[in-house]
Order: C-alpha cells, then sequence, then structure tokens
C-alpha cells in the first residue's frame, strides 16, 4: 500500500516541525524527498507559515497570504530558470579585459620610458649600462611603439623647453646634466631650434 | 538546532545545483522574507518582486555561503540589502526602524516595525485575524497554549515542554494539530 503525500498526517506533521527549525536530521531527508514532489504539501508549508504570521499580525497576512507568498516562490524559480549566463560572463569579462588593456598599455609605456632614457645613460655611463641597454632594445617593440618613442636629443630639448613644468631641482639636474655633457650640449644647440619631424 | 542542520542540507544540495532543494528554502522562508521586506517597500507588488529578487541574490550568491550564520540570518540580511537598494534606486527614503530591523528575531516578534497599510490590505489582515482569533478559541487548550507559546512568544520546542511539563514530542504534535485545525479554518481565505 502506498501512502499518499497529499494526505499524510505524518508527513504534515514533520512539515510543520520542520518549518519551526525543529524536525530532527534523520526525518529531513525524507520529508524532502516527499515535498519536493507534493504541490499540496508545498501548499500547506504555505498556509502553517501563514498561520505564524498571521497570529503575529505581519504585513504579508494581508497580502492574501499564501497567495501572495505562493506566487513568489513560482517566480523566483521563473526566474532561476531564465538564462543568465550571459550577463554574468559580460560583467566578469569587462573588469578583465580592462585589465588587460591597462596592462598593455602600462607594458607599453615602460617600453617607451625604456628606450627613451636608454640613450643618455648610454652616452654620459658608459659602457657598462650600453650593454644592459641594448638588452633592452633586443627586446621586439611593436612598430607603432618604435613610431612612439622619441630620440634622446628631442627627449632632451623637450625637458628643456618645458622645464617650467618641473620642479626646480629636476630642472637643474637637467640642465647641469647638459651643461656638463659636451656632446648633448653641443647636440642641443644644433638641434633644439629645428621643427620636429 | 535540527531544524537548521536541515536548512544546511537544502543548502548543500542546492548549492551542488538542486534546484529544488533551493525552492524548498523559498517556500519555507518566503512569508518571513515577504513580510520583512513589506516593512520597507509598502505597495505589495513591488514588494513581491524585492522578495524575488531577494531570492534569486541569495540563490546566486549561495556558493559563498560558508554556514557561519544561520541560512535565515544570511538571507535576511540579502532581504534586507535588497529592499534598501531598491528604495535607493526609486530614490526614495528608507523608513526609519532599520536599526531594529537588523535583528531578524526581533523584526519578526514585533509586526509594529511595520509601515503603515492600504485600507483592502487592512481588511484582508483583519478578516485573517479574527478568522485565526475564532479557530485558535475553538482549540482544545493545550493545543492553544503550544502554538501560542511557539508562535507569539517564539519559544523552542524544548522551552514549551519545560512550561507545559511534557515531552518535546507531544509538543510536536500538538503544535502540528493545532496548526491543522487552524489551517482548515483559514483554507476557505486563501483559496478565495
Amino acid at each position: 500500500m502506498t501512502t499518499d503525500p497529499d494526505n499524510n498526517p505524518l508527513l504534515d506533521e514533520q512539515l510543520s516541525a520542520w518549518l519551526d527549525d525543529e524536525l530532527p536530521r534523520a526525518e529531513v531527508d525524507l520529508l524532502i524527498s516527499r515535498l519536493v514532489s507534493s504541490p499540496a504539501c508545498q501548499a500547506r508549508l504555505a498556509r502553517y507559515s501563514l498561520i505564524g504570521s498571521g497570529l503575529r499580525g505581519g504585513p504579508a497576512a494581508r497580502a492574501s497570504g499564501e497567495l501572495a507568498a505562493l506566487r513568489l516562490a513560482g517566480r523566483v524559480r521563473a526566474a532561476l530558470d531564465e538564462p543568465t549566463g550571459a550577463p554574468q560572463q559580460a560583467a566578469a569579462l569587462g573588469p578583465n579585459r580592462t585589465l588587460s588593456y591597462a596592462m598593455a598599455a602600462g607594458l607599453a609605456l615602460v617600453a617607451v620610458l625604456l628606450t627613451v632614457v636608454q640613450g643618455p645613460l648610454r652616452r654620459s655611463i658608459g659602457t657598462p649600462v650600453q650593454a644592459s641597454a641594448k638588452t633592452v632594445v633586443a627586446a621586439p617593440v611593436p612598430a607603432s611603439i618604435r613610431q612612439a618613442s622619441l630620440s634622446s636629443q628631442r627627449m632632451t630639448n623637450y625637458l628643456v623647453y618645458h622645464g617650467e613644468y618641473s620642479g626646480l631641482l629636476s630642472a637643474r639636474v637637467t640642465e647641469s646634466h647638459i651643461i656638463n655633457n659636451r656632446p648633448y650640449a653641443a647636440a642641443v644647440q644644433t638641434t633644439d631650434r629645428l621643427p620636429a619631424r | 538546532m535540527a531544524g537548521t542542520d536541515g536548512d544546511q542540507l537544502l543548502v548543500g544540495r542546492a548549492k551542488r545545483g538542486d534546484r529544488r532543494a533551493f525552492d524548498l528554502l523559498v517556500l519555507k522562508y518566503q512569508q518571513k522574507i515577504l513580510n520583512l521586506i513589506m516593512r520597507y517597500v509598502r505597495d505589495q507588488t513591488e514588494a513581491l518582486d524585492v522578495s524575488q529578487e531577494a531570492f534569486v541574490k541569495a540563490y546566486r550568491a549561495l556558493p559563498g555561503f560558508r554556514g557561519e550564520s544561520a541560512f535565515y540570518t544570511w538571507l535576511y540580511r540579502i532581504a534586507i540589502n535588497t529592499a534598501k537598494n531598491y528604495l535607493v534606486a526609486q530614490q526614495r527614503k528608507p523608513v526609519e526602524y532599520e536599526l531594529d530591523a537588523q535583528d531578524p528575531e526581533y523584526a519578526e516578534r514585533n509586526p509594529h516595525l511595520r509601515d503603515e497599510e492600504d485600507p483592502e490590505g487592512l481588511a484582508m489582515q483583519e478578516q485573517l485575524r479574527e478568522t485565526l482569533e475564532k479557530a485558535i478559541a475553538e482549540l482544545p487548550e493545550e493545543l492553544r497554549t503550544a502554538i501560542m507559546l511557539r508562535e507569539i512568544e517564539g519559544l523552542s520546542y524544548e522551552e514549551i515542554a519545560a512550561a507545559m511539563d511534557c515531552p518535546v514530542g507531544t509538543v510536536r504534535s500538538r503544535i502540528f494539530r493545532a496548526r491543522e485545525a487552524i489551517e482548515v479554518a483559514i483554507r476557505p481565505l486563501t483559496d478565495a
């Protein structure tokens, strides 16, 4: 003989205890397996829940009780059934892609700075730096970045012309470097007035 | 508590993708969550929308739920935040009792915290209250005491058993029988 889950006092008592968080774990499994397959039991659960709400005068009681609540359960189910992968993927992709772009831009900037800085260092300090600079230059640099890099002379000119935007100390350092470095001073004198290419 | 274990069991299943387990958690707590959200959002339709969103958020956040608090406490916080965010999005001011409402037990036992209600809702609530009162008055004394201690005072079965000087199993049975009788009385209202 099979038990009708829609009309089973034992099951209803378990339901009542479960609603109160008083059902022993050993009984929970069985209850759940029956509950998931019985809309009548689910409706009863909602009504039991409504009794407590009604006795305490909760505002949901006025919403014709289970009515609103049962609709809610169905709506949650429907909402979870909707495909949500796409928006979540897009949201997850957004920051990652931004991060990738930021990293690429950062690497490009580092490459430009290394290219720019290596000239003055090579000439002012000498061979050991030249060797390391060669190592850097040997790394493949995209054409766009190569075009963006400035010649060391033009960079020096830029620093001198725009010295008013930098701190006094750094301006002095730049100027003293130029003055003390004769090849550079000569180069600046001959090229700093040339129009930019 | 045994029931909390039951919730954990359901949460564990839901985490593994068992949607029906989550359905049961929704069924179990929908009334409480709807009550809670209706304290923030007056309109029933809006409250249903916000409640639905809270449950959906909870489902999606389940992988991050580590069980350090009870499931309902965790869900309760999600519901409050969802309601507040909704009001902010609607450019409406959250109600003032939110500090009290942070405590699930306190809010549940203090329905006066709710906002004012519409006349139709009040009439419905009044009808339900009258039906409940009548049904409770007709209950045998031991059933009435058990259900009132549970629903109004919020006592555990063990505490009720101590208060009524009877075994916990008897308390469970009495509360169930009280609910069964009351359910028969309110069914016409809910089916209407």
